[in-house]
């Protein structure tokens, strides 16, 4: 165990709240109703059906090895070598879902913000204050998330009320256009942002009272849903058709508002709050890759490789997209496949592992005359 | 120019790093944060000089293009 801090039920559900609208609130609605058309609302709930079970999967996990990391468990499990293989494409997986993140968060702020500066400065700016929320440990990471909840749910709020006026709820209408199925495809990118609760592997040991992490992660699933079900609907009331071609439909949402017919332009103050969250999300995946790529070496601290995992992403930030276009198609020809496997189908195999070879709890109890 | 700069930015985090690591004599950890650390400057010098290495993204297209074709044929 290379940290010896320890957070919370309530901070952890925080910091999974925060690595799923990190970004979520940005590109969601774009994604979702790119294929659901107007039924985007419907795939926020829909998506809520695999987070739900792989919750139950992970504490399925987690509860036959207390206090004891992924990666020395999954040796037990799998034996040495394979379980080293699958902890090193956890770490693939990590990294180049921080470098998605980190790219979606700086084409967000050059198209929106500052079409001018070079996007390098973006993503070397999120990487740096990542390295040092990483440097400084989980304890702080989960302070920092719990100090900007409260903003980042406030200003969801916000959006949903004022603009409450502007609804037009006639284009939610007629519901299942064109049937159930582009409903459930649309569904598949809430359900791959919301698998990024799998880093709750990762995190579980560190938990004070891990028994309690299943209730509060619950708790975080209603909290995204009754987020991400408003901000889906607004996008979609407001915008209409018009939806599936932007780029970032939130946001166009905050510069729509005008404060009692004079105040207009807070979108600079919602930009702080949700960069702020997506600092959060980027922190956790930093913390993650840190944390388990020191294990693996068998570092005595994590906190020595800090840097060049930063500039290792940071490269990998720019390589792996030269524009947008290119970027954006990684989502379906890379994203998908590569999530579903590391964020749904791992885990259930995992958990299936444990119980073919007998590695179970009440087993063991058993065996030793407990 | 560039490549001044960043090699100089590497130097500066190599010494601020391995220098405490050698007064501890972690070898084991300096050994890693050394083999990173180059490896990740040999990234960063290939995006700025474009050297033609394969695109990791490209790779990984190949890799799940047989599972992203087979879901895009169910669910569409």
């Amino acid at each position: 165990m290379l940290e010896s801090g320890k957070i919370t039920p309530g901070q952890a559900g925080f910091l999974m709240i925060f690595t799923v609208l990190g970004t979520s609130n940005l590109v969601m609605p774009v994604l979702t109703s790119r294929y659901a058309q107007m039924d985007a609302w419907m795939t926020v709930i829909l998506a809520s059906l695999p987070h739900v079970l792989l919750i139950f999967v992970m504490n399925g996990i987690r509860k036959n090895f207390p206090q004891e990391s992924i990666v020395s468990y999954l040796k037990k499990i799998t034996g040495k070598y394979l379980g080293i293989l699958i902890i090193l494409g956890y770490l693939w997986y990590m990294i180049f879902t921080l470098t998605m993140i980190n790219r979606t968060v700086s084409e967000f702020l050059l198209t929106s913000f500052m079409p001018e500066t070079p996007i390098e400065v973006f993503i070397i700016v999120m990487l740096l204050l990542g390295a040092w929320v990483t440097k400084a440990g989980l304890e702080v990471l989960a302070r920092v998330a719990t100090f900007i909840m409260p903003l980042f749910l406030i200003s969801f709020a916000l959006i949903f009320l004022l603009l409450v006026g502007e609804f037009n709820f006639s284009y939610l209408t007629p519901v299942f256009e064109y049937g159930s199925k582009p409903v459930i495809r649309g569904a598949i990118y809430p359900t791959l942002w919301r698998g990024e609760y799998v880093l709750m592997l990762f995190l579980w040991p560190y938990l004070n009272t891990p028994e309690q992490g299943l209730r509060s992660l619950l708790q975080s699933a209603v909290i995204i849903v009754l987020v991400m079900l408003p901000i889906t609907t607004a996008s979609i009331a407001v915008f209409g058709p018009l939806t599936p071609h932007m780029y970032f439909p939130t946001f166009a949402l905050v510069e729509y508002i005008e404060l009692v017919g004079f105040i207009t332009r807070i979108d600079a103050v919602f930009m702080a709050v949700w960069i702020a969250g997506a600092f959060v999300k980027i922190g956790i995946f930093y913390y993650c890759i840190c944390l388990t790529l020191g294990e693996v070496l068998g570092l005595k601290d994590y906190r020595y490789i800090v840097y060049p995992v930063g500039i290792i992403c940071g490269a990998l930030t720019i390589f792996i997209a030269p524009n947008v276009a290119v970027f954006e198609n990684l989502f379906p020809t890379v994203l998908i496949p590569m999530n579903l496997l590391f964020q749904y189908l791992m885990p259930l195999l995992i958990l299936g592992l444990i119980y073919l070879r007998g590695l179970h709890k009440e087993k063991r109890g058993e065996g030793d005359g407990v | 120019m560039r490549i001044i700069g960043l090699s100089f930015a590497f130097m500066i985090i190599f010494v601020m790093e391995a220098i405490p690591l050698v007064k501890k004599k972690m070898w084991r950890e300096l050994v890693a944060f050394s083999l990173l650390l180059l490896i990740g400057a040999g990234l960063t010098f290939t995006v700025v000089l474009d050297l033609p290495l394969p695109n990791p993204a490209d790779i990984m297209e190949k890799i799940f293009s047989p599972a992203s074709t087979w879901l895009t044929q169910v669910l569409s």
